[in-house]
């Protein structure tokens, strides 16, 4: 039986791929969570995937199939973005995906329901490369990127981004397997850039070592995604388009923290071994 | 280890490796940037014991960084400036752009690092030399290691060090660079 696809208005279905698990793990690898899933229709099986990854899909099933699905029906790539706003109860680590990129999926509206580019993320945080976009022009491993803030963050930026991380991270608080490491590189990351003098030389550093080709060609070569969002939840203004009920963010315009009526700031992690993230407020 | 970066004991990277840092974390405790001339007369080899002027530069590199480890940032310059965290300067054998070397270390200047600039003198530029040397906070130490007859390369750097209130060393005899990067770390 041969393999095609099914156009619908922002995703389309695929159907009557042969059982082959490289095809299914390229597909998971190449492929955001929101942006597939196995669906089921009048009994049947089928891939459904958003619009903007048709050319993904092709080359996948010419790579482990040898050829092309048949497409029938309108599939529209383009879809328009639009503003929206939701809380956010949960932010996920970024993961590399097979195309190349990096992002996150962000748990919201009962689901995974939000797709943050680390670019997105880099940009709202400050720590983007100026001139360059996705991964490689991130530099994830700076105090900067830890805390969430820009090159030129004033103090009281600092305090109010050391305060929120350490919140995030306070091993009393979170208890996921790695939160302690994460608590003492927000505390080092402080203590180097609230004092001037130590910013100074920290920012010095930067200038060279980042103008030194071992450092970010080694850091892509190990795949180090080792950086951690310095506020997992808050409620959130975006800029984005939704496919298949999925935001996928563009731009994010504004992030608040969630509060209940005690005043008191909503706080998420994912123990280990846990099949769902837990809510602390604090 | 890095294959593709040579790497000189006690250098940036040799001490980032050792103790398991990363090269931000050692560049911020450096004490010294170490401007190197790779110009194309570095390749004379009227150094002592017949070396040429870069292979005795560099020499004399190696011996500060093993007794100095993680103290001493090397950069190279010729036609283009090369931060070298390996500790072993980029051998282009080029022009002299002096006033690019000092751009490229105001950062480190401005950030309290002393800045010692070898060379055998000649810049493609003095005007620019001395332009870029009027932006520095700090005074600039310079070492000539050039033959005994040129003058014009000896003055020079002796005028960049006066006019930035640095030291001016000189000499074709062994120690020209470890005497004073020696007394910049506050050893004897």
């Amino acid at each position: 039986m041969s393999m095609r696809i099914l156009g619908n208005v922002d995703s389309f279905e695929l159907w009557d791929t042969p059982r082959n698990q490289a095809f299914i793990d390229a597909l998971k690898a190449g492929i955001p969570p929101g942006s597939r899933k196995w669906g089921r229709d009048e009994g049947k099986m089928a891939w459904i995937v958003a619009a903007p990854y048709l050319d993904t899909v092709k080359q996948l099933c010419q790579q482990h199939f040898g050829q092309m699905p048949l497409v029938t029906g309108q599939i529209s790539s383009v879809v328009k973005a639009g503003l929206y706003s939701f809380e956010l109860h949960y932010l996920g680590l970024p993961k590399p995906r097979g195309d190349g990129s990096v992002s996150s999926m962000g748990w919201t509206e009962g689901g995974w329901k939000a797709l943050f580019e680390l670019g997105v993320l880099a940009a709202w945080f400050g720590f983007a490369v100026p001139g360059e976009s996705g991964y490689t022009g991130v530099d994830q491993s700076s105090h900067y990127a830890t805390l969430g803030v820009s090159r030129t963050a004033d103090e009281a930026a600092v305090k109010s981004a050391y305060r929120r991380a350490a919140r995030t991270y306070h091993p009393d608080v979170n208890k996921e397997p790695d939160a302690a490491a994460a608590f003492i590189a927000v505390k080092k990351a402080y203590d180097t850039l609230s004092d001037p003098g130590q910013r100074a030389r920290y920012d010095m550093a930067l200038v060279y070592a980042g103008s030194s080709a071992t450092q970010p060609k080694a850091r892509r070569e190990m795949g180090d995604f080792s950086w951690r969002p310095p506020v997992r939840c808050g409620r959130l203004s975006v800029e984005a388009a939704k496919v298949m009920g999925v935001y996928q963010l563009k731009r994010i315009v504004g992030w608040q923290d969630i509060t209940n009526e005690l005043g008191q700031t909503m706080v998420t992690y994912w123990p280990k071994g846990a099949d769902h993230f837990e809510v602390r407020w604090l | 280890m890095n294959n593709l970066v040579k790497t000189a004991d006690g250098s940036l990277l040799d001490t980032a490796q050792r103790n398991g840092l990363t090269l931000v974390d050692v560049m911020m405790n450096a004490r010294v940037m170490v401007l190197v001339d790779t110009s194309s007369s570095m390749k004379e080899d009227d150094a002592p014991g017949g070396k040429t002027r870069i292979d005795a530069a560099e020499e004399e590199l190696r011996q500060i960084q093993r007794n100095y480890p993680g103290q001493v940032a090397v950069v190279s310059f010729s036609s283009r400036v090369e931060f070298c965290p390996g500790g072993v300067p980029t051998r282009q054998f080029d022009f002299t752009d002096v006033a690019a070397a000092l751009e490229f270390a105001l950062p480190a200047d401005k950030a309290g690092v002393r800045v010692v600039l070898i060379s055998d003198g000649q810049p493609d530029s003095e005007t620019q030399a001395f332009g870029m040397a009027h932006r520095y906070k700090h005074s600039i130490d310079t070492v000539y290691c050039g033959g005994e007859r040129d003058f014009g390369g000896r003055e020079f750097l002796a005028e960049l060090a006066r006019r930035t209130g640095g030291v001016f060393g000189s000499g074709a005899a062994p120690g020209l660079l470890a005497a004073p990067v020696t007394l910049l770390l506050g050893g004897k």
